[in-house]
């Protein structure tokens, strides 16, 4: 199965345009990654990415570098 | 007549005698049972008074039992507190801090990271390191139960002064009217530094009922089924909390089962959250308040349940009527409405506060005093606009530059005034569709937009950071002179400037 590439993940999850993402966006620092924006993503990497959605989990994907480093991850098993 | 001034402490007392093994506050690695809330309360209570008699505590706690303690210890002690905001970017606690001036800092070791700059000059107490006896009454008390910090329209934060009778009235209100039993479990989801958690903490801890807090991040974010899981069976929050779970797909009959009563607060209620809370529980009944933290976190109430609520309902649901011993009156607005069914919110009673934490001129602008049964009470004005229609009264608008960001409330103004401190000429933050818009000037081309964003995210608290930030050679003028605001919206709406995006605008001041 094609994985979906992390800057596409976000950029659909928040609803915005991929190029709005710099390399240090992260919630809170992008228009559109709020709680909102956020609670969309975390629904989109459990879904894409199989992360299940814990305290962990939402502390830890924030950033566009985090959700990257999950996608090499599973790149790398397959 | 009014409730004595220290009922909440001491109904949480009393109850902690009685029954000191029933649950207060409940968390996921923990349980709290009354009577070691109540040691906690008086070791606390002791350390705070030997700083100084009615010390002012600077509460540097996550939201939990060590928190609620140290607000109950404050009063026991005879002084008062204010929590602090630790989410909040550290030079907005550091001005809180400055502004407070707290004869002590009450704190965990795993929340003290210090304050940046100057460190406190005060005693700094570790809740987790207390030693000596517990108190065993509480002490001569002053009249201030807690200063709440709020966003300030010149960047300053105002500090709303709540007195321990507001603070009683409105509890015993809150026990009253939401039937408030032991065997209730209590979420408690808003940060403690704002004033909504006020019904929460003394709601349930006044009652014998058990106290949920929500700090997980998943809680956080998916609340809905943290009700499930932890059996609540009261929930209080903004209604944007609403949105969430039903972004989460949670808003369900399942998640909602142990629920009697959902109040909300903070910002306008829409048909849209009651006809999905109804669709999910049409046996629930939903509390709709509506008041300032001026005046003690709400004073009006109107009870909805799934058979009513339509009746209810214009461009937003109503706000109830004043609550038992508080007078609301419609008073003609600055902004010059004629209808005699709409005009400014007043609140008079004993919930209003006593004014502004140091700043007689802002206290002078919007409070006064009215005279009402021979005798003399205290009026707050509160900027909003009301209306009455079909019996019912609506929240309009504000009329002056204060907006809620999903349950915040935001000063413009102070958004601009850190605009101005981030090097920016001028500018002119407006809200269109619920989202912050800066207008900044630059006509030389030389403030890039995502640096300036990162430079606000340092001074003001996420929701305040204007999503977006567009560059403009000048601001629009209206007749007085004045920066139109009104006219940068009308050519937002007009050029549909895309999301996120900083473009050029056209000088509107020759429109």
């Amino acid at each position: 199965m094609d994985l979906i590439e992390p800057r596409s993940l976000i950029a659909e999850a928040l609803d915005c345009a991929p190029e709005s993402l710099d390399p240090e966006a992260a919630l809170g620092r992008h228009p559109k990654w709020d709680s909102f924006g956020h609670l969309n993503l975390m629904m989109a990497l459990e879904r894409h990415y199989g992360v299940a959605i814990t305290d962990d989990t939402v502390e830890r994907y924030v950033t566009l570098g985090a959700v990257t480093a999950r996608f090499k991850e599973l790149r790398s098993r397959t | 007549m009014s409730p004595a001034p220290d009922l909440p402490l001491g109904r949480f007392l009393a109850f902690a005698e009685s029954h000191p093994r029933h649950p207060a506050v409940e968390a996921e690695d923990r349980q709290v049972d009354y009577g070691e809330l109540a040691i906690l309360v008086r070791r606390l209570a002791r350390s705070f008074a030997a700083v100084k008699p009615q010390p002012k505590v600077l509460i540097h706690l996550p939201q939990g039992h060590r928190a609620y303690a140290a607000m109950l210890g404050a009063l026991m002690a005879g002084g008062c507190y204010a929590p602090n905001n630790l989410s909040a970017p550290s030079a907005r606690q550091a001005m809180t801090l400055k502004l407070f001036e707290p004869d002590l800092v009450v704190t965990e070791a795993s929340a003290w990271t210090g304050f940046p700059g100057d460190s406190p000059a005060c005693p700094i107490v570790d809740v987790d390191a207390l030693t000596g006896p517990a108190l065993d009454a509480p002490l001569e008390a002053g009249e201030l139960a807690y200063v709440m910090f709020t966003s300030g329209s010149t960047g300053r934060p105002k500090g709303v002064m709540i007195p321990r009778e507001a603070l009683a009235h409105y509890a015993a209100w809150a026990w009253r009217s939401m039937a408030v039993t032991p065997q209730d479990r209590w979420s408690q989801h808003p940060n403690i530094a704002f004033d909504l958690s006020v019904l929460d903490i003394y709601g349930a801890l006044g009652a014998g009922a058990t106290l949920c807090p929500l700090n997980g991040a998943r809680d956080r974010l998916m609340p809905a089924d943290a009700i499930r899981r932890l059996g609540l069976t009261l929930w209080n929050s903004v209604p944007s909390v609403v949105d969430l779970m039903r972004r989460a797909g949670q808003l369900t009959s399942e998640n909602l089962a142990p629920l009697r009563l959902m109040t909300f607060c903070g910002e306008p209620l829409t048909q849209d959250h009651l006809e999905a809370i109804f669709a999910a529980r049409p046996d629930v009944v939903v509390h709709n308040t509506y008041g300032p933290t001026e005046a003690t976190v709400s004073c009006t109430m109107l009870r909805l349940t799934s058979a009513s609520y339509r009746r209810a309902v214009a461009q937003n649901v109503a706000l109830g009527e004043a609550i038992r011993g508080m007078t609301l009156t419609l008073a003609p607005g600055p902004a010059g409405s004629v209808a005699s069914e709409e005009g400014e919110i007043w609140l008079s009673g004993p919930q209003v506060a006593l004014g502004y934490w140091r700043d007689p001129r802002a206290t002078e602008a919007a409070f006064g005093e009215v005279r009402r049964q021979g005798r003399i009470e205290r009026l707050y004005r509160t900027g909003d606009l009301g209306r009455r229609c079909g019996g019912q009264l609506y929240f309009q608008r504000r009329l002056d530059q204060q907006v809620k960001v999903a349950g915040h409330r935001v000063e413009l103004g102070a958004v601009d005034a850190a605009l101005r401190g981030c090097g920016v000429l001028a500018a002119c933050t407006v809200q269109i569709d619920g989202e912050l818009h800066a207008f900044v000037v630059d006509p030389e081309d030389r403030v890039d937009p995502e640096a300036l964003r990162r430079a606000l995210a340092g001074r003001l608290a996420a929701y305040e950071v204007p999503k977006a930030i567009h560059l403009v050679d000048a601001l629009p003028l209206s007749a007085n002179d004045k920066i139109d605001g009104a006219a940068l919206i009308a050519a937002y709406r007009r050029q549909g400037v895309p999301e996120g995006v900083s473009e050029e605008m056209p000088d509107h001041g020759s429109d």
